[in-house]
């Protein structure tokens, strides 16, 4: 099934997100706030900023103490650059991977620490807000039979 | 003096059905289940936080009764290859069931005579003309919605008791795909409410009929349970029968089980069902020999445990070159069907192609693998957003089932050094592909590629032969079939050796053919309730 690729995946993340640990703690050592994390997440996700219960169990699953300090600076850069420079400027910070694995946790709503995954939303992860023709699977879709047009 | 008059062994859908009937003839009924009662709204909360959204992952893992898991396919089984055995089911109230497509199609009448129609294989003891009344018993009992006018096949006597399930949006591009090909798509009939029926609500389209339906639009095994408790059934959850006693007449005397707590019970009765599913029976089986039954109950024929097959399926995915709006409706609701039987069975499988209606999730974890994919890649913002869309609205998937041959090496036993947690033995398997299925498997790449192509796909994915998938069709275990010399059950399920046990479900199948086996399940059961009844009044 999806095991290996999933695993794979995840644990190439986290061997990433964790090397960049050190370099990233020795640039700030600034604690980022619910809000900001919310807003930070916000910029990269490109949706509104989510209700408090999902921002906090996201940074609760995320912001593990690896992560901290690599987040503050980056909610610093991606508050401060123009976002057309956006790509450019992560990656010369080394941001980019972090950035990469907040997009992917809001929006498959799994997060991944090392070998370790979990998942933190499921309704409310943003792939489904993205698939803007459906809902998430086991929620109720509509009346019988609404399957058989195309989405208006 | 007995417990019971009967006593059945497993609450699935055979189980559950027979209990039913019988209880409401005024049989006073145990049913003995290895599992637990299931409470839906956890069942369903825990498919929202299962990491890896395998079938089994909105159920418990009881140790004292465990179940397989799709992901890890040496937890509880053990496997002695060369091929790893890659179907499961649930021990729970209710059954397998609670996580089962929907999809309850009936055999063809070829299906039955594979051996003297085809040289392959073996014959049923009944023929197609023999089941169907029970058929359409099983169709309005368990509530099915088709198109009454399109057989599929297999001629039938009395319409679907509910209008069909609409095709998705999906289903009629995929119908369009295949336009100029030998291969039909048509709509599959569905053990799914289409309108209320039987105090169940018509289908919403959750999305998630594996691994659970969260409103029972779908049906499972506990809907007759209740009614067989209603009618005066006993059901006894979490009671794992361990041991068959076999009395001096050859008769079967008593079941006995044991706890979660390790500690033990035993019921006696006038007759014995088990439909404990077709790992669990042979297992039981093999493991109550003893003097009167020194090869294990039911066993003359050195059958049981053998012949065990599945559909194996040959997974095809692809992005379709236009949206086709996947991850809405009923996981599948549409098929080809039309390939099934022909003369061709000589020499490759019957084989029929489900059309899913859940993007790539089976083959790939999607969409959510498909997010951390497309981050990965440093897409944020509106591109992300895009991305997703674009993606997974064009996700196609097509997984053929295909027919196996009963091979008597394939093979579940018990194995006594490897046990769980209240000392039994765990199933250990010998299981391998033969060239026949491997053909069938080469021919569905062949069909889907095709298809793929019409629909001017990219991104096209053939899973190789061995990354074969198991359709959750335990097939095989105990067969039926006209003499004790080359079978375990006879045609009304009773066993050769013991004419007070019965066995139900697809352990009898004799062969497979390549429809979901629910239905065949379904009416065989209720055509044995006569039989059982009868051996009650003798």
């Amino acid at each position: 099934m999806t095991v290996d690729r999933r695993t794979l995946l995840q644990a190439l993340s986290g061997v990433v997100a964790g090397a960049l640990a050190p370099l990233a703690l020795a640039q700030t050592s600034t604690a980022l706030t619910a809000a900001q994390f919310g807003k930070l997440s916000a910029a990269l996700t490109g949706y509104p900023e989510a209700d408090a219960d999902a921002v906090g169990k996201m940074m609760r699953a995320f912001a593990t103490p690896a992560r901290r300090a690599s987040l503050a600076t980056l909610a610093q850069v991606v508050a401060t650059t123009p976002p057309s420079d956006l790509d450019a400027a992560l990656k010369a910070r080394k941001l980019d991977v972090i950035a990469n694995d907040l997009v992917a946790a809001w929006y498959s709503g799994v997060v991944t620490n090392g070998s370790k995954s979990q998942v933190v939303l499921y309704a409310d992860a943003l792939m489904w807000s993205a698939m803007t023709y459906t809902k998430p699977m086991g929620v109720c879709g509509g009346v019988t039979g609404y399957w058989a047009d195309p989405p208006s | 003096m007995v417990d019971a008059d009967v006593v059945v062994v497993g609450a699935g859908v055979a189980g559950a059905l027979v209990a039913s009937r019988l209880a409401a003839a005024g049989v006073k009924v145990i049913v003995l289940e290895a599992g637990p009662r299931v409470d839906r709204g956890h069942a369903v909360i825990q498919f929202y936080d299962a990491l890896v959204k395998v079938p089994e992952c909105a159920y418990p893992n009881a140790a004292y009764a465990p179940h397989p898991r799709s992901d890890d396919l040496d937890f509880y089984y053990v496997q002695t290859g060369p091929e790893k055995f890659a179907s499961t089911y649930l021990r729970q109230v209710g059954g397998t069931t609670w996580h089962f497509l929907g999809t309850f199609l009936r055999l063809v009448p070829d299906d039955f005579r594979l051996a003297s129609r085809f040289g392959r294989g073996v014959d049923w003891p009944i023929d197609y003309g023999a089941l169907e009344p029970w058929y359409c018993d099983a169709e309005s009992e368990v509530g099915v919605a088709g198109d009454s006018a399109e057989d599929l096949g297999s001629p039938r006597s009395k319409p679907f008791p509910m209008p069909q399930i609409a095709m998705t949006y999906l289903d009629r591009q995929v119908a369009a795909g295949f336009a100029g090909t030998p291969y039909e798509v048509r709509t599959t009939p569905q053990a799914r409410n289409s309108v209320v029926r039987d105090n169940r609500p018509p289908c919403c389209g959750n999305s998630s009929c594996i691994p659970v339906c969260p409103i029972q639009a779908k049906y499972d095994g506990t809907v007759h349970v209740a009614k067989a408790e209603a009618a005066g059934a006993k059901l006894m959850a979490q009671s794992v029968v361990n041991f068959l006693e076999v009395g001096a007449d050859g008769r079967i005397v008593a079941a006995r089980y044991k706890r979660p707590d390790g500690s033990a019970g035993r019921v006696t009765a006038k007759a014995f069902v088990l439909a404990a599913h077709a790992m669990e029976i042979p297992k039981l089986l093999l493991m109550s020999k003893q003097a009167r039954a020194p090869n294990g109950v039911a066993n003359t024929s050195d059958q049981v445990g053998r012949n065990l097959m599945d559909h194996p399926i040959q997974l095809s995915y692809a992005l379709t070159g236009a949206p086709v709006w996947p991850y809405r409706g009923p996981l599948s609701t549409s098929g080809v069907e039309n390939s099934r039987s022909g003369d061709w069975r000589a020499t490759r499988p019957s084989f029929r192609i489900e059309i899913g209606n859940d993007g790539w999730s089976w083959p790939t974890g999607a969409p959510s693998d498909d997010a951390e994919a497309l981050a990965a890649q440093g897409l944020r913002g509106k591109a992300m957003q895009q991305a997703m869309l674009d993606r997974t609205s064009r996700e196609l998937r097509f997984g053929t089932l295909t027919e196996q041959l009963p091979d008597p090496a394939n093979r579940i036993v018990p194995d006594d050094t490897k046990r769980d947690a209240l000392g039994l033995p765990r199933p250990r398997i010998a299981y391998k592909l033969d060239e026949y299925t491997l053909a069938g498997l080469a021919f569905a790449r062949r069909v889907h590629e095709d298809a793929f192509v019409r629909m001017k796909s990219t991104h096209i994915h053939h899973n190789a032969d061995s990354e074969f998938q198991g359709a959750g069709h335990v097939l095989g275990t105990a067969r039926m079939g006209r003499d004790s010399k080359s079978a375990v059950v006879d045609a009304d399920l009773r066993a050769f050796d013991h004419p007070n046990l019965f066995i139900e479900g697809s352990a009898v199948f004799p062969t497979g053919g390549s429809a979901n086996p629910t239905l065949t399940i379904a009416a065989l059961a209720l055509r044995s309730v006569d039989a059982i009844r009868k051996t009650l009044a003798a």
